[in-house]
């Protein structure tokens, strides 16, 4: 059945567990491309190079019912008194999904989180922004 | 249930200043005792007749300029609160009383001395009396509560988060500069148009907005005629304006915002009694004989 995605079908998986107050996320795809175009030819000409992917997200600075902060696994990635910096252990699961009902559409792969900000400001919600970079290999693109 | 008319609702303007107190200094060519005025640096619109204003010395010295006659026990202290009339040259004469201030008369000025050297003071709004504002014609409060938007992915439905609560209204009042019938009783609509000139300490107030005053009641039941139910707001006028029409009377209009909190009291018990949920005695640990004190009304 055909169908229009919008916000109520996105969700943001954290090691498979759904955050529940994410408002955005973006997810973008790059390709580098290596010329070859040769003396002679009319036309340039590329062949693939390496591939890459980034996205962002912005989650609600939510405390659950349990305590857990919704944002703070992003937050704890790059913003802690470690003194050893971010690791390799610091790579996080993150899944992006558009969903309808039990069609889900996911993007899913191994990421650092590069940047994570966050404020208080009057009148206005606590929100995080986070960006992330994938490492290797999508684990699951089943946009299509 | 009942309908109520506006007839019965009532404002009280209490004076107040914003930013604190002010500076300056008393030299001993500004004080004229023999016409019981004198004055020290302001800006104009900074005090206006009928203010009751606190000077302090800075210095510890006592405020010599004002005589015996100014003080609750006749001493010549460093630090005292009057009623002021501001003349038209500046000049200020201390009153004890409102009504007194507002018409200003020089025999009713409290008498000043000459003094020798300069007294540096510091000067503040300091009223502590509401009054009626006078031919208030009609108010108006609004509460707006800020809500934002924490609808996050997945939501079918739009969630709010309510933030921060702010308020704005407006008077209205015919306008007249003094109340010659029942002096110092009602605050005077003019003292809306001062308030808003009053760029140095600010324009802020302090009002009580009764939604139903003390007298009245639309029904039979008599105990409900000393109820109250009113709005207590501290503002700062933004717009004060006044229409000059030959087929209408002359009415001023004072547009304000509210800061702080807005409070929405209620006083429905019979005055001085003292109100618990249980229905024994209170028992009291101390002898027979000990009294509870209640801070009651007068």
């Amino acid at each position: 059945m055909a169908k229009i995605y919008t916000g109520r079908d996105g969700s943001l998986l954290f090691a498979g567990t759904t955050q529940a107050k994410v408002t955005s996320w973006s997810f973008q795809a790059d390709l580098e491309v290596l010329e070859t175009t040769t003396l002679g030819d009319s036309q340039r000409s590329y062949t693939p190079g390496i591939q890459g992917f980034s996205g962002s997200a912005t989650l609600l600075y939510y405390k659950a019912d349990d305590g857990s902060i919704d944002a703070g696994n992003f937050l704890s990635k790059v913003i802690n008194a470690g003194a050893t910096g971010v690791t390799t252990s610091d790579v996080v699961t993150l899944t992006l999904r558009l969903a309808d009902g039990a069609d889900e559409n996911d993007i899913a792969f191994s990421a650092y989180i590069t940047s994570a900000s966050i404020g208080a400001s009057v009148g206005e919600i606590t929100s995080a922004q986070v960006s992330f970079q994938t490492t290797g290999s999508l684990t699951t693109a089943s946009l299509s | 249930m009942s309908v109520y008319l506006g007839s019965y609702g009532n404002v009280y303007l209490k004076r107040k200043s914003a930013q604190g107190e002010k500076a300056s200094v008393v030299n001993p060519a500004d004080v004229n005792a023999s016409r019981k005025r004198f004055s020290f640096d302001f800006e104009s619109g900074f005090l206006v007749s009928g203010d009751q204003v606190e000077i302090t010395s800075t210095n510890g010295a006592t405020l010599a300029f004002v005589t015996s006659a100014g003080w609750l026990d006749a001493t010549v202290q460093s630090s005292g609160k009057w009623y002021i009339n501001v003349d038209e040259l500046g000049g200020i004469r201390l009153y004890s009383n409102f009504s007194a201030a507002l018409e200003g008369n020089v025999s009713d000025a409290i008498a000043l001395a000459d003094i020798a050297t300069d007294i540096p003071i510091t000067v503040k709004i300091a009223n502590t009396i509401p009054r009626m504002l006078g031919q208030c014609s009609a108010f108006e409060l609004n509460t707006n509560r800020e809500a934002v938007d924490t609808t996050a992915l997945s939501d079918e439905f739009r969630s709010q988060y309510s933030t921060l609560m702010s308020g704005s209204g407006q008077f209205t009042a015919y306008w007249d500069y003094i109340d010659v019938t029942q002096p110092g009783v009602q605050e005077a609509p003019h003292y809306l148009l001062q308030l808003a000139l009053r760029t140095e300490i600010g324009s802020e107030f302090s009002a009580q907005f009764f939604l139903k005053a003390s007298g009245y009641t639309t029904g039979n039941d008599v105990d409900l005629v000393t109820d109250q139910l009113w709005y207590e707001i501290d503002g700062i006028i933004t717009q004060a304006g006044v229409s000059f029409t030959p087929d209408a009377a002359v009415q001023v209009t004072a547009d304000f915002v509210t800061t702080g909190p807005i409070r929405l009291k209620a006083k429905l018990a019979t005055e001085d009694r003292l109100l618990q949920e249980q229905g024994f005695g209170m028992q009291l640990e101390q002898d027979p004989s000990a009294l509870l004190l209640l801070d009651k009304d007068q």
